[in-house]
């Protein structure tokens, strides 16, 4: 026969039929013969009772509205997220739709900021693919400090160089009336006429030689035939008979001049432009001076040329940095003239076909073009 | 017998079938079937919170998280077991949880946890009795608090295995399900419970 521990643990599952038919026989042998443990089985049947019968407790007032709003606020916060960010099906065209709208308005914005810089760096040209597709755009209305150069028609152009080599400084002077005198004409002209305009250096000789080849076919071209134009146009302009004649002429001139330019490199075709559009800005009482100074590395130039040129009072009013070219338009006391263009040839290769000692003005005004090699 | 009635399953209660219609529901964005759920089970997740902790407010505040707690799971609720199990394993974890946070405060604030009649609070909510005599409500509300004391004393383990079994009824099955122990163990605790609860009463109550 079993003690009462042995059935100790299993008594409380007896009432319920949770024993083994083994335990339960157990059990009811040890009850039967155990008054102690029929009192604890008592015991255990009312203890039991009391815990049973413990009331339910009922929910508060709107406890189920309460765990729903919950709920539902936990939805709309789940709802958002995955409506932003979860399906790829939407987050996919999202991103790209974001990037094309960033790209956009990135190149807007910079699209509007270049006319901004132009008015900022008067001097900066256009690229040359802009300028070859803005034929029938007036200079005057896009770039106003470029138009000044680019209103002068060659006729006009030669006559000031005529000017010029008579050794007066009046052509400076009469720039103004010169250009008024131009303006029906240049309204016609695209803008590509812009390269032979103003009183400019070699650049717009080698202009001048391209907008002379086909009319003077059959003559020897050299340097003094820049000037035989120049020579025929002013008396042609004077002549009120053969005003429109030689207009005319001029606008052919100037066709053949353009068929000829576009054919050429578009480095080539810009590279005259720097330099002019500089001297635009150039006082009126100064003869610009144009030296290119040929170099390996132009940055490096560049900066030795400018840290060189601080050395001697040299003031530096505008610059064009360019990749492979950098012009600086530089004003010069005359007396380290010809300092300079000696330290110059030590930074580089110098093309000079001018003396600067001759130059009697108290400052120089030197174009100076920066070229890689 | 008496207590042989607690073993037998409640007509009322859903079948689990009916509880997974709406968790698929839920799952595929409709949150108004989650009030279903709430309304089936809200009352019997309460009862076992307030049974466990033995404060009514503790026990609805419990519930509320439980619920939410659930909401949020949804989606890994895998349906191996019943939904209601599910439920309830939650809200006994919950439960548990406040237990230890009170225990710890208790023991840091140095405060006597007897002071707190938490069997008066979940006795403010209880259903109204058939009794109409004060006296005998005011005897049968007094031994009530003296049961909810006894079971307050109770370890966590034998507790939680005495209130699914004794007082919301739950089988040996669902208890294994719910508590993820083995039906021997469930069978153990629940003895041991009933031993303990049968010495508490006896020196609380005397004569049973």
């Amino acid at each position: 026969m079993k003690k009462c521990q042995d059935i100790e643990n299993l008594l409380p599952l007896y009432p319920e039929g949770a024993l083994t038919d083994a335990e339960k026989r157990v059990v009811e042998e040890h009850l039967a013969s155990c008054t102690i443990c029929r009192k604890e089985l008592a015991y255990l049947k009312k203890a039991h009772q009391l815990v049973t019968e413990m009331p339910e407790v009922g929910e508060p007032p709107w406890f189920q509205q309460k765990i729903l709003a919950q709920v539902r606020k936990e939805a709309e916060k789940k709802n958002f997220a995955k409506k932003w960010f979860y399906p790829l099906r939407i987050r996919i065209p999202l991103q790209i739709m974001t990037t094309i709208i960033i790209a956009v308005l990135a190149v807007y914005i910079y699209r509007s900021g270049e006319d901004s810089m132009k008015q900022i760096l008067p001097g900066v040209q256009p690229p040359a693919v802009e300028m070859q597709k803005e034929d029938a755009k007036p200079a005057l209305q896009k770039v106003p400090q470029m138009s000044a150069p680019a209103v002068l028609s060659p006729k006009a152009a030669l006559r000031e160089e005529a000017g010029r080599d008579k050794g007066t400084r009046r052509e400076a002077a009469g720039d103004g009336d010169v250009q008024q005198s131009a303006v029906p004409e240049s309204k016609t002209q695209p803008l590509d006429s812009m390269g032979t305009g103003n009183a400019q250096i070699s650049a717009e000789k080698k202009a001048e030689k391209s907008f002379a080849i086909p009319r003077h076919s059959g003559e020897p071209i050299s340097a003094k035939t820049d000037v035989a134009p120049s020579v025929q146009a002013a008396p042609q302009e004077q002549k009120v008979v053969k005003a429109e004649t030689s207009d005319r002429e001029a606008k052919t001139e100037d066709r053949a001049f353009f068929s000829t330019a576009k054919k050429k490199d578009s480095k080539k075709a810009a590279a005259p432009a720097a330099p002019q559009s500089m001297a635009a800005s150039v006082d009126a009482g100064m003869r610009p001076v144009s030296v290119t100074l040929y170099v390996r590395d132009v940055n490096t130039a560049t900066a030795d040329v400018e840290k060189m040129l601080a050395a001697y009072d040299a003031k530096i009013p505008s610059r064009q940095m360019g990749a492979q070219k950098t012009v600086l338009q530089i004003t010069l006391p005359a007396k380290h003239g010809t300092t300079v263009m000696s330290r110059l040839k030590d930074i580089g290769q110098v093309h000079d076909k001018n003396n600067l000692s001759e130059i009697k003005d108290q400052n120089i005004m030197m174009i100076l073009e920066i070229v890689q090699f | 017998m008496l207590w042989m009635s607690n073993t037998t399953e409640d007509p009322k209660k859903p079948a689990a079938d009916d509880d997974m219609i709406y968790v698929e529901a839920c799952r595929t964005g409709d949150t108004e079937a989650f009030a279903v759920l709430v309304e089936r089970h809200s009352k019997k997740m309460l009862n076992i919170a307030c049974r466990i902790l033995g404060d009514y407010d503790d026990a609805c505040d419990v519930t509320q998280e439980a619920f939410l707690a659930a909401f949020r799971a949804l989606n890994s609720f895998k349906g191996e077991a019943k939904f209601s199990t599910w439920l309830y394993r939650i809200v006994l974890n919950f439960a548990k949880n406040r237990l230890k946070v009170r225990r710890s405060l208790t023991h840091r604030e140095g405060a006597a946890l007897d002071n707190v009649d938490g069997t008066t609070a979940c006795a403010v909510c209880s259903a109204a009795s058939d009794d109409t005599d004060p006296a005998r409500q005011m005897e049968r509300r007094e031994v009530e608090v003296q049961v909810q004391k006894c079971i307050d004393k109770l370890d966590n383990d034998y507790r939680e295995v005495l209130v699914l079994r004794d007082i919301q009824g739950l089988a040996y099955e669902e208890i294994r399900d719910v508590l993820q122990i083995p039906d021997g163990t469930v069978k153990s605790r629940l003895s041991r419970a009933r031993l303990a609860m049968k010495d508490c009463l006896k020196k609380v109550i005397g004569d049973l």
